[in-house]
């Protein structure tokens, strides 16, 4: 793995960096989201990583990772019973289709990154030592593979450690660990609540009083949280089930913060308010890169009507993985914990289920998010799904460097081709269609470009591209227009234009559009309606017949890709004008720069 | 016979009666016993029931209020809230793989129990019925492994987590097992 670069060099280029952006009026703060992500903790729209989509969620069904049924709920047992070379196989598969990389150390080192060498690179890792030894607990063979994946990035094994700052797991977990036996977890011995963690340090919090924390996630010691939590039913205060039924990543944190006065203790934490705020805490999501890089939850065993404390009563097979916990929560709460069929052996009671109704979707609420914006990618081990290489745009966007818009997709800062196909590599994104989500095969067109890039939700993206919402791309995206459509009413395209009814053919792409120019779009050059694809496009457009999406300007290859763009500088949707020319050119800029850094800079 | 064999008669006798009414999972009227001693009441010793002993692995615990947080985190409310004042936990390991864990609870007064079972019972599910205790006093739901119990007896409520028995989706494997620990325990209550 390549070493990380030293601070000042990365400094003078984010520096030198910006220089160039700000003359082509480029906004600090844009480029902020591109580079760095220096943060306090949550803000909304906040990426994680900017590689990787918060929304992005993946599950892997796998009746292999068990060699049998455990006989009985004891810890020893249970992972006596789990195969660690079937675990460790299944999350490098996962941690490829997160990070969509063809390779398993490409997609982690795309997770994993630190602003420090990795040798002097601290991370813990939160388990759970709550109950008895009955008590169903994470397993240790995913500890085992993260921690031989952290390992082979250059982490020293003495600086990782598992910790439970509320209730000591060492007794279940240090009969596993070694700092030098490659068979077990190479790990610094479990952390005595928080005294592996620098001890305990108060934080003064909103919504509970009087409460602690294992003082180096405070300080920022700690560069890298690794969040694993079993996948249990939670019946709340009172048996009413206020946390939305469940205890998962976000919940795990009740023992990483802790009532100051009395030991073993969180109650002073359980309510939903306190829940989501510490969940929010520069301890958990600030630092630069944001310190909690990844979220699992062990669903090989679950717990319905079992409790938190209880031991599993459901072989659930499954493991899920994601960078943001709010949203990998949702996703495992609403389909495994909460499905019935899954969960047969003992299902979560009812209360449980009508009170994560309505308090589950606080859980996307409370961070910005709605309920159509999880994606939730689930596969079996044995046919796992197609990996897209060059990416997907991810939350920050882009079409941009990380090339997004690439073969899956992407596009707009919003945007993202992902999952839903989008952006194939056909699509958006792609050679001849532009930003976005679009693109892909359903939504083509849409939102892609971005939501300032083109191709907005009524525009197309880009020249060739188009798609509005009703729009195009359409089945073959690379026409635009597709059969019905139509570009969007502002953009490309534009009022007149596009694809149109007329065409079956494409449009977009060199040769653009069929019919008459009125009516066609996307492709030519000016495709176009009242915005002509000049403007449209964010970008320089010049060349137009097949650009969009972004940044590149010319082009039959397009938008939403490498060049960047796209989306979130170039503006598109908008009726261009020369800044957004100036904004792509400004984008491309700091691509270049990008790059410069980005080869071995894990921290940005 | 003579006096003074009598007096001590009277003596044991008196002790008893007093000892009986100290001893909780009783009525509201007795003193209220430490956790430590109301665990000490039902804590099972090592083959007190046959091939059944303690957990080396998983020590034998008591909380007094509250402090069952300390064991369960926020389920501890469940309990506390319906009047849970004190709880003993206790782990055994039976004929491998059978392990049971024992949680048992002093609700105070006969009715808290019965409404602790009653809420428990409903929110479970439970429907396995385990012969000869009638389901208003007794009641199991299946696990993968085996099942959980639930029971009370005067004021004190009890959980059994019993596993190794594998699904209880026909015939009860379990229930043998359970009725030994529920007859144990319903014989420690006083």
């Amino acid at each position: 793995m390549p070493a990380n670069p030293s601070p000042k060099r990365r400094d003078f280029l984010k520096t030198a960096a910006a220089g160039a952006a700000g003359a082509v009026g480029l906004s600090a703060l844009k480029f902020d989201k591109l580079f760095a992500q220096s943060t306090g903790g949550w803000v909304n729209g906040m990426p994680i990583n900017p590689a990787i989509d918060n929304k992005r969620v993946i599950c892997c069904h796998d009746t292999k990772m068990l060699t049998s049924t455990p006989a009985n709920n004891s810890f020893t047992t249970t992972n006596n019973a789990v195969d660690a070379a079937v675990v460790a196989s299944n999350l490098d598969e996962m941690a490829m289709q997160l990070a969509q990389k063809t390779t398993a150390a490409e997609a982690w080192g795309t997770i994993f990154r630190s602003s420090k060498p990795w040798a002097s690179t601290r991370v813990a890792m939160k388990t759970n030592g709550i109950g008895g030894t009955t008590t169903n607990r994470p397993k240790w063979a995913i500890y085992k593979k993260i921690c031989d994946v952290l390992v082979g990035l250059g982490v020293q094994p003495a600086n990782i450690v598992l910790f439970d700052a509320c209730d000591d797991a060492s007794s279940y977990y240090n009969p596993y660990i070694s700092l030098t036996d490659s068979t077990k977890i190479r790990a610094a011995q479990t952390s005595v609540r928080a005294a592996g963690m620098g001890g305990f340090a108060a934080v003064t919090l909103t919504n509970a009083t009087a409460i602690s924390i294992a003082a180096d996630l405070n300080s920022g010691a700690i560069d890298i949280l690794v969040n694993v939590a079993a996948c249990k039913m939670h019946n709340g205060t009172g048996g009413k089930y206020s946390y939305g039924s469940c205890t998962l990543c976000m919940k795990n944190h009740l023992g990483t913060f802790t009532d100051a006065s009395k030991a073993q203790h969180s109650d002073n934490l359980h309510n939903l308010q306190a829940l989501f705020e510490i969940n929010k805490h520069p301890a958990i999501l600030g630092g630069t890169p944001v310190r909690q890089q990844l979220c699992i939850v062990d669903a090989l065993l679950s717990n319905g009507a079992s409790g938190p404390g209880g031991g599993w009563d459901n072989r659930t097979d499954r493991l899920v993985m994601g960078t943001f916990a709010p949203i990998v929560d949702y996703l495992s709460a609403t389909n495994i914990l909460l499905n019935s069929t899954l969960m047969a052996s003992s299902p979560i009671p009812q209360a449980g289920i009508t009170a994560a109704a309505t308090i589950l979707p606080q859980f996307l609420t409370s961070f910005g998010y709605a309920a159509t914006d999880p994606q939730w990618i689930a596969y079996e081990a044995s046919s796992p799904l197609a990996i897209n290489p060059s990416g997907t745009g991810g939350t920050s966007g882009t079409g941009g460097t990380t090339g997004a818009g690439g073969t899956t997709g992407s596009g707009g800062t919003t945007a993202r081709g992902g999952t839903t196909g989008s952006g194939g590599t056909t699509r958006t994104g792609g050679n001849t269609a532009s930003g976005g989500r679009a693109g892909g095969n359903t939504a083509s067109g849409g939102r892609a470009g971005g939501n300032t890039g083109m191709g907005g939700t009524s525009a197309n993206g880009g020249t060739s591209a188009n798609g509005g919402t009703s729009a195009s791309g359409g089945s073959s995206q690379t026409d635009t227009g597709g059969t019905t459509a139509t570009v969007g009413t502002t953009s490309a395209g534009g009022s007149s234009s596009t694809g149109g009814t007329a065409t079956t053919t494409p449009t977009g792409g060199t040769s653009a559009s069929t019919t008459s120019v009125a009516s066609a779009s996307g492709g030519s050059p000016i495709t176009g309606g009242t915005n002509s694809a000049a403007s449209a496009m964010g970008g320089m457009a010049t060349s137009a017949p097949s650009a969009s999406g972004g940044s590149r300007m010319t082009s039959t290859t397009a938008a939403g890709g490498g060049s960047g763009s796209g989306c979130s500088v170039a503006g598109g949707g908008r009726p261009a004008t020369r800044w957004g020319a100036m904004l792509a050119l400004g984008a491309m800029v700091a691509e270049k720069l990008r790059r410069l850094v980005g080869n071995g800079d894990h921290s940005s | 016979m003579g006096i003074g064999t009598t007096r001590a008669r009277l003596t044991v006798l008196s002790l008893l009666i007093g000892f009986n009414g100290l001893a909780c999972g009783s009525s509201p009227s007795s003193a209220p016993l430490t956790a430590d001693a109301f665990g000490a009441q039902y804590k099972f010793a090592d083959n007190e029931i046959s091939g059944w002993t303690q957990d080396p692995s998983d020590p034998y615990s008591t909380y007094t209020g509250e402090e069952y947080v300390q064991k369960v985190d926020g389920a501890a409310g469940a309990y506390t809230e319906k009047g849970c004042r004190v709880t003993m936990y206790q782990s055994l390991v039976g004929p491998d793989p059978d392990l049971c864990t024992v949680l048992a609870m002093d609700f105070v007064t006969d009715t808290q129990a019965n409404t602790m079972f009653t809420w428990k019972k409903q929110d479970q599910n439970a429907t396995i019925v385990i012969p000869p205790y009638d389901a208003s006093v007794a009641i199991a739901s299946s696990t993968l492994t085996g099942m959980n119990v639930i029971a009370h007896f005067k004021a004190s409520y009890f959980e059994l987590a019993l596993s190794g028995f594998g699904a209880q989706t026909g015939q009860c494997t379990a229930c043998p097992v359970a009725v030994q620990f529920l007859d144990m325990l319903k014989s420690k209550t006083k």
